[in-house]
């Protein structure tokens, strides 16, 4: 029998992400210089953050796991911005 | 487009939908542009199973190998980092990046702007590596090939 295995991947956004943000989106990174790879058609460069975000944390408040609808609710401590 | 399904929210509480077996739920913290927050402490990661048909392939102790791709305003281009979960300390491990057949091996632990993507699709696949080139043993450590749509 096969044993059945899904992954969920959920972004919470710190940061509000109105519309397009290009700019918004280009001050939180930096391409590091020198550090690009280029393959085909491809370039991958390497990005560097712009700050450390040394305090920030998830932490659950509560996991609601409910198996008749198959459903699960997560809640955080952490206050999200809003779009 | 991710190791499962992506979802983004912007509330500190979600609704998930989940499957029948085990389903690895990996939260974090991500910027606007949806890298994800470079601090351990911003990660939730648990295992939430349904029915009877577990996996022993999901073990708090096996090494995984997470990966959150997400577009950039403009589309041609995408960020990518990693989540590694139990990687050896001291080991060498790396992900192989195949984009179109063309190959990156980067480390784990940068993020990275992916850059050519023109309006088709295209094949990614994202492995989790050892230091003498095999890919490490466990569920989430081969996407396999990965079709990408950019509009």
């Amino acid at each position: 029998m096969k044993l059945l295995l899904s992954s969920v991947i959920v972004a919470l956004f710190l940061f509000s992400c109105s519309g397009s943000s290009s700019n918004e989106e280009e001050l939180r990174v930096d391409l590091v210089e020198g550090i690009i790879q280029t393959k085909g058609p491809f370039q991958l460069a390497q990005v560097k953050y712009k700050e450390q975000y040394e305090l920030a944390q998830l932490t659950l408040k509560d996991a609601q796991l409910n198996e008749d609808d198959q459903t699960l609710i997560l809640r955080f401590n952490e206050e999200l911005p809003e779009a | 487009m991710n190791n499962g399904r992506l979802k983004q929210s912007r509330s500190s509480e979600l609704k998930v939908e989940l499957l029948e077996g085990n389903n690895v739920v990996l939260a974090f913290l991500a910027l606007s542009n949806g890298l994800r927050i470079p601090n351990p402490r911003a990660v939730y990661l648990e295992n939430y199973s349904i029915g009877l048909n577990e996996s022993s392939e999901v073990t708090k102790t096996g090494v995984h190998l997470f990966h959150n791709l997400s577009n950039t305003a403009d589309s041609a281009a995408f960020y990518l980092d990693f989540y590694a979960e139990n990687v050896p300390e001291g080991s060498n491990y790396f992900a192989r990046v195949i984009a179109d057949g063309n190959t990156f091996n980067v480390p784990l632990d940068k993020a990275y702007k992916l850059n050519g993507m023109t309006k088709e699709y295209h094949n990614l696949r994202i492995q989790l590596v050892d230091g003498a080139g095999a890919v490490v043993n466990g569920p989430f450590n081969d996407t396999g090939v990965i079709s990408v749509e950019v509009e």
